[in-house]
């Protein structure tokens, strides 16, 4: 949280900045924030940054589409809406968490502690030491649809070894089938959903 | 506990409240007063026998009496698995996945995208528990009844012969693996690797439903694997060996 673009905000009002500075130096240990004006370089994927703060109507037309865009480029940010009206239940879905203007001083500072905590929360349930680094590999290949000889031909082991990994895997997570290994891989941050679908 | 012809129902369920849905199956509804399990056979017309097999099976794997259960004719069995078929798919699938999708609705944003995956696993589980039960009743159940009715008929002909020559039960023998593991996929997804949501006890709900339905489905493919294939196994042979004069 403390290189410089981790936190990026894209707010015109000036009161608005002042208040976020004020609370991102509370709230996300005096982080630094990098103020720009368009969205245009994070819908281009060029800025990724790990917190993405934004004013509703800094959002191009059609908001969906360009929340949609910002999300696959960057799949790992999360993003907070300011906003003054009750939104929409589909601009919520691509948002981590939204900030009324109307919201009272404790539900906003709640919510700024919240949004500041979540990528290290987000890591601690979902990262599992359970197996290797070695097995990591082939769960991921394993989701991604590849057979055992592919496997070996890949990681250039026998496919006695993978069967031999592919038992352990099965033990040591108690998961049988690809397809429960494809959403653990997913839920572990192993593979991408996308990366399913170019397969 | 074994459950007897002179044993109250009340006390039966009492006993293992899981036996509720295997009662439902023999058209068994609450409100039965004091009545004991032979007397409510009489009244719904369900073989005595047969019920106490069924029910002392399912509550001790041990007690299985793979012999005389094989003495049942084969359609009273193939009904019982019918009725249970329809407990899944009427009742129990919807009902879990309503409660997967009260969970969907519920998971912080953060997270809703695991939670989709579940959802999507399940679904996945959905579709192939109703392919498998269709494969059986729509190919297995009716090869059964017909080669059952031609074999105490005694109306074996060449179809038949035919018939069995080239559908044969083994075929469809083993054919629960896969179904099983995806269940088993899912509660332990659940269990190890989904994030919490606050209302624990929906997930509470969830496991407790996934727990009943994995024992009910396994007490299920016993039946299936240890009772009906090896007698139908056993017909065929006879069918096939007689046919050899």
């Amino acid at each position: 949280m403390n290189t410089n673009s981790e936190i990026v905000a894209v707010v015109s009002q000036g009161l608005l900045r002042a208040a976020i500075r004020h609370l991102i130096k509370t709230y996300a240990n005096n982080a630094d924030v990098m103020y720009i004006s368009s969205l245009k370089n994070c819908i281009d994927g060029k800025f990724c940054p790990a917190y993405l703060i934004l004013e509703s109507n800094s959002i191009p037309e059609p908001v969906c589409f360009s929340l949609e865009k910002i999300r696959s480029k960057n799949k790992h940010g999360e993003i907070l809406l300011i906003e003054n009206n009750p939104i929409n239940d589909a601009v919520k879905s691509f948002v981590s968490d939204v900030l009324y203007i109307n919201d009272n001083e404790e539900i906003i500072i709640e919510k700024l502690r919240r949004f500041f905590i979540r990528i290290e929360n987000s890591h601690t349930f979902h990262v599992d030491d359970t197996i290797s680094d070695r097995e990591k590999e082939i769960v991921k290949l394993v989701a991604l649809g590849k057979t055992n000889k592919e496997i070996s031909d890949i990681l250039f082991i026998s496919p006695h070894t993978v069967i031999t990994h592919r038992k352990n895997i099965t033990a040591k997570l108690g998961i049988k089938t690809i397809a429960g290994l494809t959403v653990y891989a997913i839920l572990n941050n192993l593979i991408e959903t996308d990366e399913l679908s170019a397969e | 506990m074994n459950i007897k012809a002179g044993t109250k129902l009340s006390d039966a369920i009492h006993n293992n409240y899981l036996l509720l849905p295997i009662l439902n199956r023999f058209g068994i509804q609450l409100g039965f007063g004091d009545i004991t399990v032979e007397q409510i056979c009489e009244k719904q017309e369900v073989n005595l026998k047969f019920f106490l097999e069924i029910v002392n099976s399912f509550l001790d794997k041990n007690y299985f009496p793979e012999a005389e259960l094989q003495n049942f004719p084969l359609k009273l069995i193939v009904d019982y698995i019918k009725r249970s078929h329809v407990f899944y798919l009427d009742f129990k699938m919807p009902q879990i996945e309503q409660m997967i999708n009260n969970l969907y609705e519920l998971a912080p944003s953060e997270n809703k995208k695991s939670f989709q995956l579940i959802r999507n696993f399940f679904a996945e589980y959905k579709k192939d528990l109703f392919n498998h039960i269709e494969k059986e009743e729509k190919e297995v159940h009716p090869y059964i009844l017909k080669i059952d009715q031609a074999y105490y008929s005694n109306t074996i002909t060449g179809d038949i012969v035919e018939l069995v020559n080239k559908e044969s039960i083994s075929k469809y023998a083993d054919d629960h693996d896969n179904v099983e593991d995806k269940l088993y996929d899912l509660k332990n997804l659940i269990i190890k690797y989904l994030p919490p949501i606050p209302d624990y006890t929906l997930s509470n709900a969830i496991l407790f439903e996934l727990f009943r339905l994995e024992r009910d489905l396994n007490d299920h493919s016993r039946i299936e694997e240890k009772v009906l294939v090896p007698k139908m196994q056993a017909i065929e042979k006879q069918i096939l060996e007689s046919n050899e004069y």
